[in-house]
């Protein structure tokens, strides 16, 4: 596991979990001011809703190092401990969010924990087919939706990472993405 | 085919066009700061810089990371590592600064803009377009690419809600330039270039010799230097990254009054010039001493005073603007204590406007202000000169609340 961990640089990706919790613990309520696309000038996005970013790209960092044919291979559950290292490195960012909702806003800080899962599982998802991308994907749909996703107090039915803690839409897109996470990570595995 | 490879191998290629439409429906979305003049044209087609740059780094990094990865920069080549990656460089500048330009275009600008306009967004793709190749040249895809992308991304947007409110013209993302009184200050360009050159200077240097620690020294050294100069020129500047504006301004003299528009609005320079000689002398049969000059540009003597109107501006609209601009500017005095007269300002406004004769002085005003003046307005001329003289005089200083017909 020592080795394990090490080949998964887990310095580096706890580093960048600790950071962001601390972006989305410190300043989640912050409004980010951020033009928008569709008209309308700026529009502020709460820090948390970006800031679990900074976690994620550590995530896609940490699990994009090593053998790959090897782990498929292994006899060590690899598979496994790999999923539990980005649990625990998403749990760090989601106390975060604990801090956010406690101390700032209870919406905001749902809303950040919702994006931090969303974001992680889309890294996830994106990482078994096309391992460099996996931090691009959600940074460029995060970016998206706070760009195109909003016009006024509308949100788009697909910008979930700029919607309201109580979307249910949101809450549904975070879902098909862990399942999109889950299988295509499984199904890396059959073959 | 050499093309196919081309396009096939840089995403820039195919990615920027995508990006490019999302600029035009921005820049069509959202109408300038000024839709009459035709640099606030350009400058609202130049600020979707603030996209195009990170989308420009992001694919620095992506462009920067495949020769990494490859270690072809470390290989023996005919041609030098600077020119083997500077040509995918090139390239995604190339393909962001045309989409800036079709961006412009969309707008429908006319006309070409002053340099200190167009240096700064162009400069500042530069700058991040050298970021993302350092990036990409240093760390793997994987981090490179994002961290290219959203780092970028934020260093345009998170200027603007932020404070010092100078640090934003460091950006070259000037969506807030310029109203038509205004133009570009070249100290904000000179900001925005001193900062996109050091950063251009240090990655460059950083690229090109990335074990030495005097190297890194150095480029760290010309960073603080470059940033240190951006924030000296652009420190005392507002807002926005403006200045007055310094064209000539066209003029006409009417029974003494002299009006003087921006090129802009010419066409309307008769009708503005007989509006304010006629609002002049109808305020003198009232004793009141009017300016000697109407002026759309800045005051230059207490005798002028500052107006402006829309180039779709109606007769009634043009007489409400210059009684408005008479108006006594608020006074110093009203900084440390208290203004009694504050309130006063629609009354005389409106009755300013109603003196004139050209233009209905009520609409959209208060009940009370419109019974009041109307009240006043039935009133003997010696009356109601009386009246204005002292609420001018109750304006202009703090000591008096000013006559006392007013609600």
């Amino acid at each position: 596991v020592t080795w394990w961990l090490r080949v998964r640089r887990w310095r580096a990706a706890l580093g960048s979990a600790v950071v962001s919790a601390l972006l989305v613990g410190a300043a989640g309520g912050h409004g980010v001011a951020i033009p928008t696309l569709l008209g309308g000038g700026l529009v502020p996005v709460p820090a948390a809703f970006i800031a679990p970013l900074v976690g994620v790209i550590g995530l896609a960092y940490a699990l994009e190092n090593g053998d790959h044919r090897l782990a498929a291979v292994s006899v060590r559950p690899v598979r496994g401990w790999d999923a539990a290292y980005a649990a625990v490195l998403t749990g760090v960012v989601l106390a975060g969010c604990a801090v956010c909702a406690l101390t700032s806003s209870p919406e905001t800080g749902l809303a950040g924990a919702r994006n931090t899962i969303g974001y992680a599982a889309l890294c996830l998802a994106v990482r078994a087919r096309a391992a460099t991308l996996a931090a691009v994907v959600p940074a460029a749909w995060a970016v998206a939706a706070s760009a195109m996703g909003r016009s006024g107090e509308h949100v788009a039915f697909w910008a979930w990472p700029v919607a309201p803690a109580g979307d249910a839409v949101s809450w549904a897109w975070v879902v098909i993405a862990l399942m999109a996470a889950v299988l295509l990570n499984s199904e890396r595995r059959r073959r | 085919m050499p093309l196919r490879s081309y396009l096939r191998a840089r995403p820039a290629m195919w990615a920027l066009p995508v990006t490019t439409v999302l600029v035009i429906l921005y820049v069509r979305s959202w109408p300038p700061a000024d839709d009459e003049y035709g640099l606030s044209h350009w400058a609202h087609g130049l600020s979707t810089v603030y996209l195009l740059g990170p989308v420009a780094a992001g694919f620095a990094a992506w462009e920067l990371g495949r020769l990494r990865a490859a270690r072809v920069l470390e290989a023996p080549n005919v041609r030098s590592p600077f020119r083997v990656a500077a040509t995918p460089l090139l390239a995604v500048v190339g393909a962001a600064w045309l989409a800036m330009l079709v961006a412009v275009l969309a707008v429908g600008v006319t006309g070409l803009p002053p340099l200190t306009l167009l240096a700064a967004p162009f400069g500042a793709v530069l700058a991040l377009t050298a970021v993302g190749a350092l990036l990409g040249a240093t760390t793997r895809l994987v981090v490179a690419v994002p961290v290219a992308f959203l780092g970028s991304y934020l260093w345009m947007v998170l200027p603007m809600g932020a404070e010092p409110l100078w640090l934003r013209h460091l950006t070259g993302h000037w969506s807030s330039c310029c109203v038509i009184g205004t133009e570009v200050a070249p100290e904000a360009t000179v900001g925005a270039l001193l900062v996109d050159l050091a950063v251009v200077a240090c990655c460059g240097l950083l690229l090109l010799r990335r074990r030495s620690a005097v190297v890194a020294g150095t480029a760290l050294l010309v960073l603080a230097v470059g940033a240190a100069g951006g924030v000296l020129s652009v420190r005392h500047l507002g807002p926005d990254p403006v200045r007055p504006r310094q064209d000539a301004l066209l003029c006409r003299t009417v029974d003494g009054v002299r009006a003087c528009v921006w090129p802009e609005h010419r066409a309307r320079l008769t009708e503005v010039s007989d509006v304010a000689a006629a609002a002049a002398n109808a305020w003198e049969t009232y004793g009141l001493t009017p300016p000697t000059a109407f002026t759309e540009g800045v005051s230059q003597a207490p005798a002028q005073v500052t107006f402006g109107f829309r180039g779709d501006a109606t007769a009634a609209d043009l007489a409400r603007s210059v009684s408005v601009a008479v108006l006594p500017p608020f006074p110093a005095c009203a900084a440390t204590s208290p203004w009694p007269a504050y309130d006063l300002q629609p009354y005389l406004a409106a009755w300013l406007v109603a003196a004139t004769g050209l233009a209905d002085p009520f609409p959209g005003t208060e009940p009370a202000v419109r019974d009041t003046v109307s009240a006043l307005r039935s009133r003997p001329v010696s009356e109601q000169a009386t009246w204005a003289h002292d609420a001018v005089a109750a304006l202009a200083g703090c000591d008096s609340a000013g006559p006392a017909v007013r609600r």
